[in-house]
């Protein structure tokens, strides 16, 4: 029996204490009076009966890019439709269900971080000889130690919220890093528009970021390395990871949720500047061809290419790669809806 | 009744009946929550608000189902449903640290050279407070929608099935701490393969969240299914629906097909390349080629109900080939 059925709500409860003081805390209204409830999460706050937005200044600098309207991103998505070259004869069947405006904290960091790796690396050689009068393929595989250091220096994103996922935040995290911090205001001028559905505040303080940049940069630092030197392994890999400045910005990101012959798509867009983070859409006929299409010529090949597995051995990798090709477009075209970016 | 035990809470004085497998619990009236073994409040204790009532849910859930390979046409019209319950699912959040060390040594005696450094893990870890929901398995790995966390209220115990905490936060740390070891023990044996130390641990407690989630049971045609909604996004987290048989016709189809045309290409490469007997037995192995690229085509060819869950991030390749070359960007900036 699940647990919440236990307990007796059913019964006539005693008169409502006053609330313990670990919860909401309320305020009033500046603009009309009348009482704002604030959450954790709270870094603006709307009030429910006026509309006034008022900022609460979590104790940091925080910096916002300003978002285009609503009217704007509705128009891109329009725009998007009608010149999409799979949705846009369809365009008369789209209806937009709801469109979300969200600001999502962001911590961009400026970094500098200097490595260094002993690793490995396999280097195979193949050569083919005339053994009494057969061509054989030999292979010769020999280890190479590789080691080298260096210094790297960039910028990364990382997000102020924990254990979080909404469509396109990962695809806006990739934007953010590329966007001109200097176009930011200050949260504290920032003119809220009346549209806004949700200012997350950071719940990753700020004291927290040069320990999770430290691992996040390290660790990416390390999959570069591996992939730049070509390695197959690393003996030993350091890196000191240097925070040199980051700064709290809130990116604006909207979903919009369409319905299409009665089912629902969405596509989220950069609030900064109305491109298109990602879009789920559907798998149209055309899209099924050339899946189903793609797949039976990869399949083909595959088991074309295996025979000659006994003269070529390298063809293996070849055929197994696209088995695997099949099988993946296969399961797009049953799939049912496309991530198109 | 039995297996249960009478509590007073330390707030407001009421009683009240919890589980003994309950560790922490929370007052019916008042919304005090505490550890029963002390009386002492939990304090960092938060709720997701619903968002989506059970019908914007449930008709979510029907257009999000209609969406995909092999559903009915008429589901969102002809699906009944049966119930819904609203599930507050609680989930600790720790945050974990741990430092490590690798020390590689190369050569020997004389010669040798030792190379000290570092290693960091940061993570935090999300942990289910309550095993008891039929679902636990599903929602285990589930992530937050980006709507905030409001501060624990009193009314939310009367707003659905609300789950007491039976899983200790000292149990979700020593959980947390071990996660963080294993993950800073990943990252040590792919980048050091000398001597590899685990130096310090650290753990914060961030507080227990109780998350909604919206389970739906409805019925198509003779068939009873079952579905989890996030009351706070709206995001389906898992559903299950009908197949048609014209679907399972069509997935036949392709899957025939594929192994038709493996037996194809494999039967000639083996004429071309081999010749004979040969040549058969490798349009068996093209055959079996085709079988493996068509198992998603098969597997929805045996399906009469299938089960699915919303992704709001593809598992493509390609996307996996571009993050990759991303990353070759972010580090290709000025390299010294």
């Amino acid at each position: 029996m699940p647990q919440g059925a236990e307990i007796p709500y059913s019964t006539e409860p005693p008169p409502l204490p006053p609330p313990p003081e670990e919860e909401a805390e309320v305020f009033k209204c500046p603009n009309c009076g009348a009482p704002i409830e604030v959450t954790p999460d709270s870094l603006v706050v709307k009030c429910r009966y006026c509309g006034y937005i008022e900022y609460r200044d979590p104790g940091y600098d925080v910096f916002v890019f300003p978002s285009l309207s609503r009217e704007e991103i509705t128009r891109r998505f329009w725009d998007r439709m009608r010149t999409d070259s799979d949705m846009g004869k369809y365009v008369n069947k789209i209806s937009i269900d709801s469109i979300t405006n969200i600001f999502v904290p962001f911590y961009v960091v400026d970094y500098d971080a200097q490595y260094f790796f002993v690793g490995e690396r396999r280097e195979t050689r193949t050569r083919t000889v005339n053994v009494s009068g057969r061509v054989v393929t030999q292979t010769e595989v020999r280890v190479v130690k590789v080691r080298d250091s260096g210094s790297v220096s960039g910028v990364n994103a990382i997000l102020g919220r924990r254990h979080i996922e909404e469509l396109g935040v990962k695809e806006l995290s990739t934007q953010v890093k590329q966007l001109d911090i200097s176009a930011t205001v200050h949260a504290s001028k920032y003119k809220w528009g009346k549209e806004v559905h949700a200012v997350m505040g950071f719940d990753i303080e700020p004291k927290e970021v040069n320990a999770i940049a430290r691992d996040v940069i390290a660790e990416r630092l390390k999959t570069w390395v591996k992939r730049k030197y070509r390695l197959d392994r690393l003996n030993v890999y350091l890196c000191r990871v240097n925070v040199k400045n980051f700064k709290a910005v809130l990116v604006p990101i909207y979903i919009i949720t369409y319905r299409f012959r009665n089912a629902i798509y969405s596509i989220a867009f950069s609030g900064v500047d109305g491109r298109q983070l990602v879009a789920i859409e559907p798998v149209l006929i055309k899209h099924l061809v050339m899946y189903l299409g793609g797949a039976a010529a990869t399949t083909f090949v595959a088991s074309l290419a295996l025979p000659f597995a006994f003269r070529w051995g390298h063809l293996v990798f070849l055929s197994v790669a696209l088995i695997i090709g099949a099988g993946y477009l296969v399961s797009r075209a049953l799939g049912g809806v496309r991530f198109e970016r | 009744m039995s297996g249960e035990a009478v509590l007073k809470c330390p707030y407001c004085g009421s009683e009240f009946r919890v589980p003994h497998t309950v560790s922490v619990a929370t007052c019916p009236y008042c919304g005090y929550t505490f550890k029963i073994s002390t009386g002492e409040a939990i304090t960092e204790h938060y709720y997701f608000k619903v968002v989506f009532s059970s019908s914007s849910a449930f008709d979510r859930l029907l257009r999000f189902i209609l969406r995909n390979y092999g559903a009915p046409s008429d589901f969102h019209t002809a699906t009944e449903l049966r119930k819904a319950s609203l599930h507050y699912v609680p989930i600790h959040a720790v945050h974990a640290e741990a430092t490590g060390e690798c020390i590689y040594t190369e050569g020997m005696w004389f010669w040798s050279k030792s190379y000290e450094g570092d290693f960091y893990e940061v993570g935090d870890y999300f942990i289910l407070a309550n095993r008891e929901p039929w679902f636990s398995h599903i929602v285990e790995n589930y992530r937050f929608s980006l709507r905030g966390r409001e501060y624990f209220k009193p009314k939310m115990l009367r707003m659905g099935r609300y789950y007491n905490i039976t899983v200790s936060k000292e149990d979700a740390i020593k959980v947390a701490s071990d996660a963080v070891v294993r993950d800073l023990m990943k990252d040590l044996n792919t980048g050091c393969r000398g001597n590899k130390i685990v130096k310090d641990v650290k753990t914060e407690y961030l507080g227990v969240t109780h998350y909604p989630i919206w389970e739906f049971t409805y019925r198509y045609g003779n068939v009873e299914m079952k579905a989890l909604v996030d009351a706070s996004s709206g995001r389906v987290i898992y559903a299950e629906y009908p197949q048609t048989l014209k679907a399972r016709e069509e997935a036949g189809l392709i899957a025939g097909t594929l192994i038709g045309i493996g037996a194809a290409g494999g039967g000639i490469g083996g004429l071309v390349a081999v010749g004979g007997l040969m040549a058969a037995v490798m349009a068996g192995v093209g055959a079996v080629v085709g079988l493996i690229a068509a198992l998603p085509a098969i597997k929805r060819a045996f399906e009469k109900v299938v089960k699915t869950s919303e992704r709001v991030e593809d598992w493509n390749l390609l996307l996996k080939a571009g993050k990759l070359l991303e990353e070759e960007s972010i580090f290709g900036i000025t390299l010294g």
